[in-house]
């Protein structure tokens, strides 16, 4: 069977083959090892530095210290405020484990170490912002006043109300149409060879509509929702009419640029991320629930509405919510469809001309007065306040709410 | 046959039970429903399709424009009164040079990170950086914006005088710092996914962890890895906020940063914040770039799919 | 003691001071020398691991002779995947387990944590339960290990695969078809690639964790022909649920059984004459 000419002893220390092979150095091997180690560890670190940076340079915005760019003082409020954004997480993290779990010392000592540095930290951002800051700019009248030619008056309450009402179009058409898709592609998969062909072409539609960009389905949302395809007259002779546009119901067609061709446009945008999460959330029910269900004589759809859809309900609503919260930061699809500038009341009705926060963020950042850099601010500091909220309701519901399937 | 074993009533046979009818009916109309929600994507994809031919014909059904100057014209002006250029070039070099910067700051540092995340890291802090990342994904993009504006373009001029306060490498760091949660997480996923088998193999040679990594996870995982860039590629392209914050609105050939460029999702923003509904040859340019830009990422979410499905490893 | 009971007779009817001679199995056991005679290759004393708190295997007592086969046999769970996986350090990879005691290989003491764990690996090769071919060619495949540690010429290498899979009794199947894919043979040519890929940096030790569980007879016969061949140069412990095979295939056998080294002999001592009743119990099959 196996000839094998004459292999040395496997413990010769001379090399195996031949007099012209020379091992590796192992600490070489080593070394490049723990160099990648540390090539990730620095860019890492330097992400993190960025970021904090970033969260800084806008926390001094909003607070109205304008500081050069390279100043020494600019660092130095970074750092304050990076050591108090971090003691704070690690005291909430850490205060959360001591109050619910296990009281360790270890956690006791970060608990205090945390606190103090949350406290000097605290201490060095206010002293720095006391002593530089002109004007804060985030503050309570900010959320309920409207745009102004005075930076130091402008409000975002129109942008807030507008985006309440555009993403409650948009969640009360997306998630239905999203959600019932899913359902069909994961549900109802057919047996047929043809209409599988079909299926999985669908499915690849879907991940291709995932990748247009936004301001695309904005043009689309331009011409389909706004101007109807011309069909329904034009946006100033509307063909149909119903109630005036100032009441509280108002119905046109064509749709015009309001609210609802906004919503609409949005639901485009985000029906793909839906579609994705709500059929990995039906992915996750195990079969064997569904087997039993159809054992005993329910219908595809019967087990579908009483079986899996009630236990895909936590990953479902998980992903809806995430998918709102992307709907909210979307200013490119409403650029498109409202093209409008400053709008000084919030939409009366469904037709009604608005604003979403973050157009009027960009709005304000392109001014050509720099004070409205310092508004700008204040409103992203709103919107990431909405962004975390959303988050965090959405791992609440995800762990609340979901249960042991099998 | 009178009463089953249980005690209960008997069942009249199969096939006449009165309500069947009923739910038979109750179920098509169901299925039907979902048949139409499943139609709506496919409509979606066809609206968009003809709403961008459509006006891109009524583009070039114009007098001043012809499909030759389009694609090879290599000046970009329709606003110049007279002299209306519109080659497409400009727009297209300026979205190149912006993605070209965001993809080179952002693939190479998401696949370390990738790399580091599922070979390297503990498994704690895997499932606490994870849910970081998604939510870094889903910061709106105007905050990048923003700090592009505010804080990338001054720290830029202060390194370089050249920069101007509108410039590509300043969008295009942007982008690519809004990028990168994206590319590290799609990456991450394409690296787990490659069995826990094969390092054990490699492991039980005699290979340190870096050699597993680069010489047998990655090069399995190569397909998934690529997709997730062909998409992050996609992303960049796209992005719109960012740029019209930073990059300015001079549409020019150009590969220096330092530059203000044009990107073709720029174009759109300044057209639609001006007036368009006069159905001007300005407003059907609008939808010849619109065109283009979503051919280029079809193009690149279609190529990227068919990677990832034709070369998927089979790992057993 | 359970209370007599006529459908079953138990050791004690016999009422013999001594356990009764087992009717040795009908399969020829290779005759082997004392084991105090020979050179110890693997040597344990007092060895205890842990899976975080559980304790996995207590104060085993070990010598492995070089340059023979071992077997690990034991019902599941007794830990002789676990003991396999500690000789080259592969358990390191698993958070939470941890030792203690010694463990020697030719003199170097392995669980010193200075000691390179890299070198380890190559000097002690494994082959796994399930073939795990890299996805790439059958010549990447054996190449993969000598490209890592060492430097050598093209030709060289060429030659060491070759040798390699001649002493997997592979080459005469593979050698037109290098270049093809690993995941194009079959489970049993896939087994003995990894074999040979593993013998290609030239270990001292072979460690097999069941190596032909996931395979058809046919090509278990050819992997068991192939590991009495490769005792001439290797020292092979091999784990095994199978004690046919541990019969068939190996020199010495130790029988484990929930975590503790219950007896360790030459095979056909502890086939035939098992000192130990639980041995006995489960080599005839009363459980495991």
């Amino acid at each position: 069977m196996s000839q094998a000419s004459a292999i040395p002893s496997p413990r010769d220390p001379a090399p195996p083959i031949a007099a012209n092979v020379r091992y590796k150095s192992r600490s070489q091997r080593k070394m490049i090892d723990m160099g990648f180690v540390a090539v990730c560890v620095t860019s890492a670190s330097l992400s993190i530095i960025i970021l904090l940076y970033l969260l800084a340079s806008i926390a001094r915005q909003a607070l109205g210290v304008n500081f050069e760019t390279n100043s020494f003082k600019n660092v130095l409020f970074s750092s304050a405020f990076s050591l108090t954004l971090i003691s704070l997480i690690v005291l909430m993290i850490a205060g959360f484990g001591l109050l619910f779990g296990k009281r360790s010392r270890s956690r006791l000592i970060t608990v205090a170490v945390a606190a103090t540095l949350l406290v000097l930290g605290l201490l060095a951002t206010v002293s720095i912002v006391k002593g530089e800051s002109t004007y804060i700019y985030l503050t309570k009248t900010f959320l309920t006043e409207p745009h102004s030619y005075k930076p130091r008056n402008a409000g975002m309450y129109p942008a807030i109300i507008g985006s309440v009402f555009v993403c409650a179009v948009c969640a009360a058409t997306a998630i239905p149409i999203g959600v019932g898709t899913a359902i069909l592609l994961e549900e109802f998969k057919p047996k047929n060879n043809k209409l599988r062909r079909v299926q999985s072409f669908v499915q690849l539609n879907i991940t291709n509509l995932a990748g247009v960009p936004s301001i695309v389905y904005g043009t689309l949302g331009l011409t389909a929702f706004v101007y109807m395809f011309g069909l329904f007259g034009t946006v100033n002779e509307p063909l149909l009419e119903i109630g005036s546009s100032k009441s509280g119901f108002y119905f046109r067609l064509p749709f015009g640029r309001g609210v609802l061709a906004a919503g609409l446009t949005l639901m485009l945008v985000v029906q793909p991320i839906i579609i994705v999460a709500s059929q990995e959330a039906l992915r996750a029910v195990p079969d064997s629930l569904r087997q039993g269900a159809l054992a005993l004589g329910a219908t595809r759809w019967q087990t579908v509405w009483n079986i899996t859809l009630p236990a895909s309900i936590p990953g479902i609503m998980t992903g809806s919510i995430l998918a709102m919260s992307r709907a909210i930061g979307e200013a490119a699809p409403i650029l498109v469809v409202s093209a409008i500038g400053y709008i000084a009341l919030p939409p009366q009705n469904l037709m009604g001309k608005f604003t979403v926060m973050p157009l009027q963020i960009f709005n304000w950042a392109s001014e050509a007065k720099h004070e409205y850099h310092n508004v700008a601010a204040a409103g992203i500091v709103v919107l990431l306040a909405e962004l975390l909220t959303f988050n965090a309701v959405a791992v609440f519901v995800r762990q609340k709410f979901t249960k042991q399937l099998s | 046959m009178s009463q089953s074993p249980l005690g209960l009533p008997s069942l009249p046979p199969i096939g006449l039970n009165r309500s069947s009818g009923l739910r038979r009916a109750r179920e098509t109309v169901v299925i039907g429903t979902l048949i139409c929600c499943g139609l709506f994507s496919l409509l979606t994809t066809v609206t968009i399709i003809v709403v961008l031919t459509k006006e891109t014909a009524s583009f070039f059904g114009r007098d001043e424009v012809t499909v030759l100057d389009f694609i090879t014209g290599t000046e970009w002006n329709p606003l110049l009164g007279n002299e209306k250029h519109f080659g497409i070039w400009p727009l297209i070099c300026g979205t190149m040079l912006i993605t070209v910067i965001a993809m080179g700051l952002a693939l190479p540092l998401g696949l370390i990170t990738a790399i580091w995340l599922s070979e390297y890291a503990h498994p704690t802090l895997r499932a606490v950086v994870k849910p970081v990342l998604e939510v870094l994904a889903g910061i709106p993009t105007v905050v990048f914006g923003f700090f592009a504006l505010t804080v990338i373009t001054p720290n830029l001029k202060w390194l370089h005088e050249g920069f101007g306060v509108y410039n590509a490498m300043s969008a295009g760091l942007a982008v690519g710092i809004m990028t990168l949660p994206i590319v590290t997480s799609l990456t991450e996923d394409a690296l787990r996914a490659v069995p826990k088998s094969l390092r054990e193999a490699s492991y039980g040679v005699g290979a340190t962890r870096f050699e597993t990594s680069i010489k047998v996870v990655v090069p399995a995982a190569l397909s998934g890895i690529v997709a997730a860039f062909l998409l992050a590629i996609a992303r960049a392209v796209g992005e719109t906020m960012i740029v019209a914050l930073a990059a300015g609105s001079t549409a020019q050939l150009t590969i220096n940063p330092q530059d203000s460029v044009q990107p073709m999702t720029g174009f759109i923003v300044q057209m639609v914040k001006g007036d368009v509904s006069n159905f001007d040859i300005e407003y059907y340019s609008l939808y010849a770039v619109a065109a283009t830009l979503f051919i280029m990422t079809f193009l690149l979410t279609v190529v990227g799919h068919k990677i990832r499905v034709r070369f998927r490893q089979e790992y057993q | 003691m359970t209370e007599h009971d006529p459908t079953f007779s138990t050791t004690a009817d016999t009422g013999a001071a001594t356990l009764p001679k087992v009717k040795p199995p009908a399969i020829k056991m290779r005759k082997t020398e004392d084991l105090a005679s020979l050179k110890i290759a693997i040597s344990l004393r007092n060895f205890n691991s842990w899976y975080t708190d559980f304790h996995a295997l207590h104060d085993i007592d070990l010598d492995i002779p070089e340059n023979r086969v071992t077997a690990f046999i034991g019902p599941s769970g007794c830990g002789k995947s676990t003991l396999l996986r500690w000789i080259n350090r592969m358990n390191d990879l698993i958070a939470g387990a941890r030792c203690e005691g010694t463990l020697d290989l030719h003199g170097d003491n392995l669980l010193d944590r200075k000691h390179d764990v890299v070198e380890l690996r190559r000097r002690v090769g494994m082959v796994f339960q399930k073939p795990n071919p890299f996805p790439k060619s059958i010549f990447d495949n054996v190449a993969f290990g000598p490209r890592l540690h060492m430097k050598m010429a093209k030709s060289d290498l060429g030659d060491l695969v070759e040798r390699s899979l001649r002493q997997a009794a592979l080459w005469e199947e593979v050698k037109d078809r290098l270049k093809d894919s690993a995941l194009g043979l079959s489970g049993g040519q896939q087994q003995r690639l990894c074999i040979a890929r593993a013998v290609a940096v030239s270990p001292e030790v072979l460690l097999m964790d069941e190596p032909c569980s996931a395979l058809d007879p046919k090509s278990t016969a050819a992997v068991e022909d192939l590991i009495s061949e490769l005792r001439e140069r290797y020292t092979i412990v091999i784990v095994t649920h199978n004690m046919q095979q541990a019969a068939r295939a190996s020199d010495y056998t130790a029988f484990m059984h929930l975590g503790d080294l219950v007896e360790y002999n030459a095979t056909e001592q502890i086939f035939s004459k098992p000192e130990n009743e639980r041995t006995q119990n489960y080599i005839t099959g009363r459980f495991g």
